[in-house]
């Protein structure tokens, strides 16, 4: 290796190292807060590592019902990732291939139903929830999420849509396959890149969104992950031990798992971007 | 062809439905359906912190079920947090639990918008004296002289919590007495940026507005009386002032200072004095076992006495109910002294509970007691939650600089347009 | 005005029958924004037209008062000012950091994927998580900011404290906790682009800068587009970390519309002046979001 090569590797090395700086360092305060005893969070300029590793949080974070909580948020994050998709990916076909008129207005219209704050709709979509029958039950939530999901699966999965040729598509209708027959046999196939990365990307906002789920799940039995956050700010005192175990416990495996998908999932969202 | 996409566009919205049904399934929603003549109580009450206390009112539940057969209660925990929130738009959306505990602060407002039903008629008929409560207590559950609730729970903000060790060491005797032997001990105590006098609440939070009451009803001012803001005079001015003059012995923070903060400053032994209410006594013993502290009735002005700011929850019946009588037998049930003194968050608001519980639970509860009895509550009125927010807005001016009587005027005038 | 579509990527509809398919394909999403979002906004409006005392069921109509209260209160103006530069700060401290990170990312350097994906950590975590984690670490006595004040033998400061620093440190905040978005979308952005041009450059003498000003950012340009179209959107709106960290305080330093009209709505239950406030801020993220769209709309990203 030359002498300039070197130097560029070890430059590579120091932005990186940079970049993680930034990022890395409140993930490892978490971790270890979440280690020590609540004592030791309340030292007065205290050691960045715990003196003394205590499981106390973990075990207090898992008596209040972490794991069920775990569970509550993939069911909940699933299906609607799930029903998301399934209503997203033949609307943002048709706003990608067919041409009606108001297609324009459709697709502004979804822009537009993302400005709304939550405030202003909550209320009336409680009613609605309360009407069907819903509250403190996991659907609620899911059909609650489809509001934000919905949209942007719609303009994401669009990209794709745009990035498959037509003539793939003709090309199957001449040999004789029907509209329908060429969407499912040709289309899809080609957009499941797209639809893994869209799919992470409704997962992911699910699994961190709070207003909905503290506003329609009473049982404690049935919290998602964020409003179980919430279970350690008490009226008198927050037990931060705790919060940083539950912080640990709900981002590091979902990371795994995006590690484990990585690959699939950029190539996803290149075209989610944009980029035909 | 197109039928196709009709199929599909159908077929999705009823696929849809599918993992809707499966997640409803296992939320478990097809419970059986009960026989026509039962009747389900709705209860929703709050937790204030991560022990759950629904499982002690559990077994008060069960045996208030079997004396009342054909009765099912069904109990819903909220945290502390979420449970205004939730209660709230519960109510607006017309899905009103049955019976509920409400903070204090809350019941005048409940009461003037017409979502809770007054009590005395029913209490008559249960033969539930208002004497049997602390008068302040009681008083919180008043509006336009009638009593929309049941006072279950209470306790005082402030008693002054001192480190014994800390005060040893800079040689003084023991806890301040007036306003003016604080500050001096303040200072006394006061080694920046390793020790400091003592921690001051300040954030955009009701933590904040109680210990500013307290400051004030000790110089023997007030917010308002018979719906007149009194709050821009000199003795609230001069109670602000001190409060803001305690501030200069405190941690840099004291903006966004919480009363979480302020008891981690305690316990770390950063901070000699702070006050907070004596729910934390179990606190500071399971998490600093080795802390040497006492507590004490706080300063006072000289020449005048210290009075707390009163904080409680009150249990009510919603309006929506169907079922009144059989909701204040259910109270009637959980304020009984020997239940309430177990399922209580804070002190039981019913004398006898209250006064065993403090005895029995409470370290130097004569203490207790003494703040308890001297105790005023917070303004009993419907808009008291504007209030507290004006009051909010006005500490926090006063803490970036805002001198204390233009904070104060501008904070009364705003309260007179409420 | 209907812009003219390429055969290419669109299936003209041919005669008047095959109009159908678009509406049945679209059926289930729009029944699904119909009922949850245009009809709760409809009534949401009408709301903000009302008065009514905390929880009462007697709304009494008001016409545009609550509108008018708000325009004539100076905290609403400090809330539109605050929402402009929560929404810049955050916005293009994203893109920046995101793009530059996403530079640094995108290196042929080992462990690579390890990190990338732990810089996806923040995006995952709840938001009332990362603002616990925030507020912990910026605590003067207990925090990590104070900790290396401390070491430094800096005095420590307070910054979420200070009316002059809040916005700052909430801020910095959101931008840890939501860059990793962006560098998600430009790393992929990245492995489109054509490393031709790049290398052409590269043989011109381009410095790095010129490189990336001439030759990357003009082909990632639809991407950065769009993604910086969502983030404003979705910053303007975002409430828990702000909620969590300082509730909009102190002395509304860090108010921005989401926590305002929480505070109005659920907070104070006023809920007829919330939703209006509610509107207004749907009036103002509206006209930023019209200059995206025009813009979307010129690239032709809307036929």
């Amino acid at each position: 290796m030359s002498v300039a090569m070197v130097l560029k590797r070890g430059s590579q090395y120091l932005w990186v190292l940079l970049l993680m700086a930034f990022f890395v360092t409140p993930l490892i305060w978490m971790v270890s807060t979440s280690f020590k005893s609540a004592g030791q969070i309340y030292t007065a300029n205290g050691p960045f590592f715990p003196t003394h590793w205590t499981l106390q949080n973990y075990h207090v974070a898992f008596a209040t019902g972490l794991g069920r909580m775990f569970l509550n948020s993939t069911i909940v994050a699933v299906s609607t990732t799930v029903v998301s998709l399934l209503f997203a990916v033949l609307s943002s076909y048709a706003v990608s291939r067919i041409m009606f008129r108001g297609r324009r207005m459709i697709l502004v219209s979804m822009i537009l139903s993302q400005l709304i704050p939550l405030s202003v709709l909550i209320v009336p979509i409680y009613q609605i929830m309360a009407q069907l029958n819903l509250l403190d039950q996991f659907p609620s939530l899911v059909i609650a999420y489809l509001t934000f999901s919905i949209p942007v699966a719609v303009w994401f999965l669009r990209s794709f849509f745009l990035s498959v040729p037509a003539e793939i598509e003709e090309a199957a209708r001449v040999d004789g396959c029907s509209l329908f027959q060429a969407f499912i046999r040709v289309v899809i196939p080609l957009i499941v890149p797209g639809l893994a990365a869209t799919g992470i990307y409704v997962f992911v906002t699910v699994w961190q969104e709070l207003m909905f789920a503290i506003t329609f799940l009473t049982t404690p039995g049935k919290y998602t992950l964020p409003a179980g956050v919430i279970l350690f700010i008490g009226q008198h005192g927050t037990n931060f031990g705790a919060v940083m175990a539950a912080a640990t416990v709900m981002s590091i495996p979902p990371s795994i798992l995006f590690l484990l998908m990585q690959k699939r999932l950029i190539s996803g969202f290149a075209s989610a971007g944009g980029i035909k | 062809m197109s039928s196709h996409w009709l199929k599909v566009g159908s077929g999705v919205l009823a696929a849809a439905a599918v993992p809707l049904a499966l997640v409803a399934g296992s939320a478990g929603t097809l419970a059986a359906s009960k026989p026509h003549n039962h009747v389900v109580l709705r209860v929703w009450d709050m937790n204030q912190a991560d022990t759950p206390i629904g499982k002690e009112e559990h077994k008060y539940i069960v045996q208030f079920e079997k004396a009342h057969p054909g009765v099912t209660v069904k109990l819903t925990v909220i945290p502390y947090v979420d449970y205004f929130h939730d209660l709230t738009v519960a109510v607006k959306a017309g899905k009103a639990p049955d019976i509920a505990t409400v903070d204090e602060i809350w019941n005048p407002a409940f009461a003037a918008s017409n979502a809770i039903i007054p009590l005395s008629s029913l209490m008559k008929r249960y033969q539930m004296s208002s004497s049997n409560y602390f008068k302040p207590a009681w008083q919180t559950t008043l509006y336009k002289g009638q009593s929309y609730g049941i006072p279950w729970s209470f306790d005082v903000w402030e008693q002054l919590y001192w480190n014994k060790t800390l005060f040893a060491k800079a040689h003084i005797s023991g806890p301040p007495k007036t306003w003016t032997q604080m500050l001096s001990d303040a200072k006394k105590l006061t080694h920046a940026p390793n020790q400091y006098g003592l921690a001051v609440i300040g954030d955009k939070g009701e933590d904040t507005v109680v210990v500013m009451d307290s400051l004030i009803y000790s110089n023997g001012g007030s917010i308002e009386k018979n719906n007149q803001v009194t709050f821009n005079s000199p003795k609230v001015k001069q109670a602000l002032t001190f409060y803001k003059n305690l501030s200069k012995y405190a941690p840099p923070g004291v903006a966004s200072a919480t009363e979480s903060t302020s008891i981690g400053l305690f316990s770390s032994g950063k901070v000699a004095m702070a006050f907070d209410g004596s729910w934390q006594q179990a606190t500071l013993e399971s998490q600093v076992p080795h802390l040497n502290w006492g507590i004490a009735v706080p300063p006072a002005p000289t020449g005048k006495s210290f009075h707390g700011t009163l904080g409680g929850w009150n249990l009510v019946v919603f309006k929506q109910s169907k079922h009144p009588s059989l909701d204040m037998q259910y109270i009637k049930w959980m304020t009984n002294p020997k239940v309430e003194v177990n399922v209580a968050s804070l002190i039981p608001a019913n004398k006898a509970a209250g006064l065993q519980f403090v005895r029995k639970h409470r370290r130097q509860p004569l203490v207790i007691l003494n703040t308890l009895e001297n105790g005023y509550p917070r303004p009993i009125s419907p808009n008291y939650l504007a209030i507290s927010t004006i009051q909010q807005n006005a500490m926090s001016e006063i803490w970036t600089g805002t001198p204390v009587a233009q904070a104060v005027a501008q904070a009364a005038a705003l309260m007179k347009q409420q | 005005m209907q812009q003219p579509v390429t055969a290419s990527t669109t299936i003209r509809a041919r005669g008047r029958h095959s109009r159908s398919p678009a509406i049945w394909l679209l059926l289930p999403t729009l029944i699904s924004m119909v009922t949850l979002v245009l009809y709760p906004l409809v009534r949401g409006f009408y709301t903000s037209l009302t008065t009514s005392f905390f929880l009462s069921n007697q709304a009494v109509f008001a016409g545009f008062k609550n509108y008018a209260s708000l325009l004539h209160n100076p905290v609403f103006w400090t809330v539109v000012w605050h929402g402009l530069v929560w929404t810049v700060g955050v916005v293009l401290g994203q893109l920046v950091l995101g793009f530059v990170g996403a530079l640094i990312l995108n290196q042929p350097v080992k462990g690579q994927a390890l990190f990338q994906s732990i810089t996806f950590i923040p995006w995952i975590m709840p938001g009332v998580a990362a603002g616990l984690l925030w507020s912990l670490m910026y605590d003067p006595t207990f925090g990590l900011v104070g900790n290396i004040q401390h070491l430094l033998g800096l005095s420590s400061t307070a910054y979420l404290s200070n009316i002059h620093t809040s916005m700052a440190a909430v801020i910095l905040a959101a931008i840890w906790k939501g860059t990793p978005f962006t560098i998600l979308m430009m790393v992929a952005g990245l492995q489109t682009v054509d490393t031709a041009v790049i290398e052409a450059a590269r043989i011109d003498g381009a410095s790095w800068f010129k490189v990336i000003r001439h030759a990357v950012i003009p082909q990632v340009a639809p991407v950065l587009r769009t993604t910086a179209l969502f983030i404003t959107v979705w910053t303007f709106n975002y409430f828990d970390m702000i909620y969590v960290m300082t509730n909009g305080g102190p002395v509304n330093s860090t108010q921005i519309f989401p926590t305002y009209v929480y505070q109005l709505a659920f907070g104070q239950l006023d809920y007829g002046l919330g939703t209006a406030a509610g509107i207004l801020s749907l009036v103002v993220v509206g006209i930023i979001a019209a200059f995206f769209i025009v813009e979307l709309s010129r690239q032709g990203a809307l036929d």
